[in-house]
């Protein structure tokens, strides 16, 4: 089901705005279709700067030359023609690399290793030209997908998809879809807080994702994906633990939330922190009852009443907000295409308080510390704007009840 | 039944005496010193005692001590890399692995690697690289290898700048030393470089601001390399508290400088006056 217009992500069934309206940039408002017509979008762009042949203030202001005209460049063997003198090899490249863009408005490249980093996530080979464009793009607050440099793909949450789960969500973000399932069992409190029940993380990355996941690709990735969820819970606040508990020391609930990630197109942290929210939001603990009898051995009587459960609290949650650093900006949500271009990013999770409960720098590069703070800010500012309508959104599904229309894994 | 004769396993169900110690009550903040003398809010580290190249078989290696944090790093390499993928053609791996020694914690660990060592052994790896120039190694892998002797608290922030340390010492080539530095917030006031009690104690406060940062920091290029943060914090508290860290890592550098100075002059003595 649809997000409708938080501040920061586009809104589900608007109509594509015509390139002349009022809006100052066109927006995209689904993903899943490819943007608007890019032409008008691109047209406004200086391409050929792209490839420095020509200083930005002369080029020619018609904007992308039709196929025809792009092949005729290519036959025509005189670029000398061109002020910085480019050997034909350039040229046929700028030309291929030009018609490659007509057709496919958001390139999608190989999948293939990341380039020695040691976080192993789904990567794309992005060319010199395409990292260009998108890092001029995002100077210009305008990304590949028409969106701002603050703005969430489209998002689609569906709550209770897997009956045999008591909490369990599929979180769809742009083509990254995370589902999470929790699972409560009963267990052991550790001996250092026994009035308290945990949450236990595991993050499983199919191999339908990637390729790269097979086997035991995908563990790395997993590992550090539930250590950083263990930190972002890693506080008195984020869920009453205490609620948890059965009787001190002897028995607590645990949850074991299980993350499957079944498609990665970047900004998997995001999806995944906003399934787990809406999963717990979607548990249901049963009842139980503790009887003791004479001899002082403790019973646990489980309610029979399947409706008779007990529900979490989430509205202390948090939301992870990935920031990836591009160029001297930061953008919101990147696609597999603009982490390539980023050197850095910066995790921040925020609970609907604003306060921060996680922060992490990763990736290979390193940041200025004034960098550093903009970017907290303003995934404070993202993140704290993303609780309001998820939490509207997760209460009105739920007040649907029976009537609640299911998409499962086909929409 | 199989049973691993070269150690002495205890019994099935054991609690540790730990549990049962009566812990102190936490002092409140703002009441003065701390328990090693340093005082609160105030950007006061240990007082750390590094040397370099007491591994003799590895390239370069470095010994730290802060407090009772004791640490030993060894770096291996620049060498050939075992995995060849496309990717190490153009620029050359960097490995980390830390580990805890099984004595190093007030409760006894494991000899395998856990999951917090391995998200250790990453934070390390993510903080180091940007410093280390790996275009200048194609094709080939570096090894660095932290074992942790003592765990008395920021164990990670002396972690990178030992790596760092050792790096350097086995004249890989680097933009820049990484140093770490690392806080507890608690409240409003903050202890730097906490030791282990101090780092899990809980206060009773019920407060929004409890937790770590640590902070990995290029000094002279002036650029955080790493940055890592759980608990609770407020976002003002949090960008003071990077800042706090940055100077903490201001006051390591003259040290980590004196150290490296020396190990250069004891590997080329310069030359007598005669």
């Amino acid at each position: 089901m649809g997000w409708e217009s938080p501040p920061g992500i586009s809104a589900q069934a608007q109509p594509h705005r015509s390139p002349g309206s009022c809006s100052p940039r066109p927006r995209c408002s689904r993903c899943r279709s490819p943007p608007p017509p890019p032409r008008f979008r691109r047209a406004s762009r200086g391409r050929w700067s792209v490839w420095k042949l020509q200083p930005r203030a002369e080029l020619p202001k018609t904007g992308l030359g039709s196929r025809e005209q792009l092949c005729g460049r290519r036959d025509n063997k005189t670029p000398q023609s061109q002020p910085g003198s480019v050997s034909l090899a350039v040229c046929v490249c700028v030309c291929l690399a030009r018609l490659r863009w007509v057709r496919l408005p958001a390139p999608v490249g190989r999948v293939l290793a990341p380039s020695g980093t040691r976080s192993i996530m789904a990567t794309v080979r992005v060319s010199e030209a395409e990292k260009v464009y998108i890092l001029h793009g995002i100077r210009d607050d305008l990304r590949v997908d028409g969106r701002g440099c603050e703005d969430y793909r489209h998002v689609e949450i569906e709550t209770d998809v897997v009956s045999n789960t008591d909490g369990s969500a599929k979180v769809t973000l742009g083509h990254t879809a995370v589902l999470v399932g929790i699972k409560a069992d009963i267990g052991k409190p550790t001996p250092l807080i026994p009035n308290e029940g945990y949450l236990e993380f595991f993050v499983d990355c199919s191999a339908n994702a990637t390729p790269e996941f097979e086997g035991r690709g995908g563990d790395e990735l997993g590992t550090e994906l539930s250590n950083t969820l263990y930190k972002v819970f890693n506080n008195k606040h984020s869920v009453d633990l205490k609620s948890l508990c059965i009787s001190a020391g002897e028995h607590c609930w645990v949850l074991y939330v299980d993350v499957l990630l079944l498609q990665c197109d970047g900004n998997l942290y995001d999806a995944i922190s906003i399934a787990i929210k809406a999963a717990l939001f979607n548990t249901k603990i049963p009842k139980v009852h503790i009887s003791a009898d004479e001899e002082g051995a403790k019973e646990i009587e489980l309610s029979d009443d399947p409706y008779d459960c007990v529900r979490l609290n989430v509205e202390n949650v948090p939301c992870i907000v990935t920031l990836c650093k591009v160029g001297h900006r930061h953008v919101v949500d990147a696609t597999l295409q603009e982490k390539a271009c980023s050197v850095a990013s910066l995790i921040i999770s925020v609970t609907n308080k604003g306060t921060v409960t996680c922060t992490r720098k990763v990736g290979g590069g390193s940041l200025d510390p004034e960098s550093i703070f903009e970017m907290t800010q303003a995934g404070k500012r993202v993140g704290k704007a993303l609780h309001a309508p998820l939490m509207k959104l997760l209460r009105q599904e739920e007040s649907l009840g029976k009537k609640r229309q299911k998409v499962g894994f086909l929409g | 039944m199989p049973t691993d004769t070269k150690r002495v396993r205890g019994p099935e169900a054991s609690q540790s005496p730990s549990l049962f110690v009566s812990k102190p009550a936490a002092a409140p903040p703002s009441l003065g010193t701390r328990a090693d003398g340093r005082r609160w809010g105030q950007v006061d580290v240990r007082p750390l005692f590094v040397r370099c190249g007491l591994v003799s078989q590895a390239k370069g290696s470095a010994y730290l001590e802060a407090g009772s944090t004791k640490l030993l790093c060894g770096v291996y390499g620049p060498k050939e890399t075992e995995r060849k993928d496309e990717t190490d053609m153009k620029c050359g791996r960097l490995t980390t692995d830390m580990r805890f020694a099984p004595f190093s914690c007030p409760e006894r660990g494991s000899w395998i690697q856990g999951s917090q060592d391995k998200d250790l052994s990453q934070m390390l790896h993510e903080s180091l690289q940007p410093a280390v120039c790996l275009q200048k190694y194609p094709r080939s892998q570096i090894e660095v290898n932290v074992m942790v002797l003592e765990n008395s608290g920021s164990v990670l922030a002396h972690a990178i700048t030992c790596a760092s340390l050792a790096l350097a010492d086995a004249g890989i080539e680097m933009y820049d030393l990484v140093l770490g530095c690392s806080i507890r917030q608690d409240g409003d006031s903050y202890v730097v470089d906490p030791s282990y009690t101090e780092q899990n104690s809980c206060s009773s406060v019920d407060s929004d601001n409890q937790g770590n940062l640590t902070v990995a920091f290029l000094p002279s290029l002036n650029q955080i390399s790493g940055l890592q943060s759980d608990g609770e914090m407020t976002e003002e508290t949090l960008t003071a508290g990077v800042r706090t860290c940055i100077e903490g890592c201001y006051k390591l550098y003259p040290v980590i400088q004196q150290a490296l100075a020396k190990a250069v002059r004891r590997a080329a003595p310069p030359p007598s006056e005669s």
